[in-house]
């Protein structure tokens, strides 16, 4: 759509009357039109007029608590999620060395793949609207390791992403892989390999409603696995 | 507490503490919030239990948020109250994907689905401004602003041309900003 097309969509998208692809397409134009912007402030400021203009109801009192307690327990950091596999063995891991020399010429085919990946520019703009989405959540991953791992996503669009920054290499012959976590069986999201210094972003696409956390673990390389994870999860999140 | 009005760009500085991961800013942001968030999604939604929920979810949004907020689009107030307002319209989505549409609302004219929502506008400014527009114009605002339809949707039900609606809502938005004294003008 050309500027003019996409300035028609703000009256509209001030208010809330966009399917979800004009919206996105809206908000991908936003970020870099300061013409917009000012139109999309002018229109915010009528829309909060039409808010508050609808007859005054106390909320509960009991709901202050509520909000309150949930950002207390957002403070302290996400819960990790339970292990989705207990009976994984540690010991996969120390296999797992043996062939470091066979698959290390694998890793740089891997990281070929992840770059042609990341550096395409209809995901750049997907991630930008995402980021940009007001129902996008994101989720700080902890666990063994320590790294800036955030998983952004949206349950309206089914869209979301792993933003990684300072994890360290797996090794040679391994690889990241992201899992979906709900019940017993992980679904695998898509595998990586990080440098430190060097972002990394995985776009992942899924009903997340449907799942209650993301978890890495540390994979043979290329293909990681798919029947579920072999190794302990290093990082997980609830969503 | 009224509708959560504070003068002089208190609310920015509220978001730039939350940002910083400050509580008690939260706190006080909710207690200046709540009610008007509550209200817009008990209205547009008519139960007070989603409403709860829209509410919780638009103020954890805040404070992830906060970050996020950009005074380019608009002061604090305007962006809660979009957040507040895109929350709920979800919701409303959501309630009308799952359910089969109730038979009062395949019988009722557009009319009476206007009427009722401007039945719930008490605000005797906003009453006013709403005045000011033309029927067709106050049917498409209302019906997409308080009915959280998009505008597609408008289009179909009242069969007039996507194109038709477009300028229906932008004229509509922009006399209402004139009724409304100019707000947002400060941001040119």
């Amino acid at each position: 759509m050309t500027h003019e097309e996409l300035r028609e969509l703000i009256p509209a998208y001030a208010i809330d009357a966009l399917d979800l692809e004009d919206e996105r397409a809206v908000e991908v134009h936003l970020e870099a039109c300061p013409a917009c912007q000012r139109d999309l402030a002018e229109l915010r400021a009528v829309a909060a007029e039409l808010a508050a203009g609808v007859g005054a109801v106390d909320p509960p009192p009991a709901l202050r608590g509520r909000v309150l307690d949930a950002v207390r327990v957002k403070t302290r950091g996400p819960i990790p999620a339970p292990s989705p596999r207990p009976r994984w063995v540690a010991g996969a891991l120390a296999a797992a060395a043996g062939l470091l020399i066979i698959l290390g010429g694998l890793a740089a085919y891997q990281s070929q793949r992840i770059n042609a990946l990341s550096g395409r520019l209809d995901q750049q703009d997907r991630l930008l609207a995402l980021l940009a989405a007001p129902t996008t959540r994101s989720a700080q991953l902890t666990g063994s390791v320590r790294a800036n791992v955030r998983f952004v996503y949206d349950r309206a669009s089914g869209r979301g992403a792993l933003v990684v920054t300072g994890l360290n290499d797996p090794g040679a012959g391994l690889v990241y892989e992201i899992w979906l976590v709900a019940g017993t069986q992980p679904r695998p999201a898509g595998i990586f390999r990080s440098t430190p210094g060097q972002p990394v972003i995985i776009p992942v696409a899924a009903d997340f409603g449907r799942y209650r956390a993301v978890a890495i673990s540390i994979e043979h390389g290329p293909q990681g696995s798919s029947g579920g994870p072999t190794t302990a999860p290093i990082l997980a999140a609830s969503i | 507490m009224g509708d959560g009005r504070m003068g002089g760009g208190e609310e920015e500085r509220l978001l730039e503490q939350i940002a910083a991961g400050d509580v008690d800013a939260f706190a006080a942001l909710y207690d200046r919030y709540s009610r008007s968030v509550y209200s817009l999604a008990c209205r547009m939604l008519g139960d007070s239990q989603t409403a709860q929920e829209i509410t919780q979810d638009v103020f954890e949004g805040i404070w992830r948020g906060a970050r996020a907020f950009t005074p380019r689009r608009g002061n604090a107030r305007g962006w809660i109250l979009a957040l507040a307002h895109h929350k709920s319209v979800d919701a409303l989505r959501r309630q009308k994907v799952r359910a089969v549409e109730p038979l009062s609302e395949v019988q009722a004219h557009d009319a009476d689905v206007v009427a009722v929502a401007l039945a719930r506008v008490e605000g005797e400014a906003v009453r006013a401004a709403l005045g000011t527009l033309s029927d067709v114009q106050r049917t498409v605002v209302v019906l997409a602003y308080y009915g959280g339809y998009t505008q597609q949707e408008i289009a179909h039900r009242l069969a007039v041309p996507l194109g038709t609606i477009k300028t229906r809502m932008r004229d509509g938005l922009q006399r209402l900003r004139t009724a409304l004294g100019g707000v947002g003008e400060s941001m040119r």
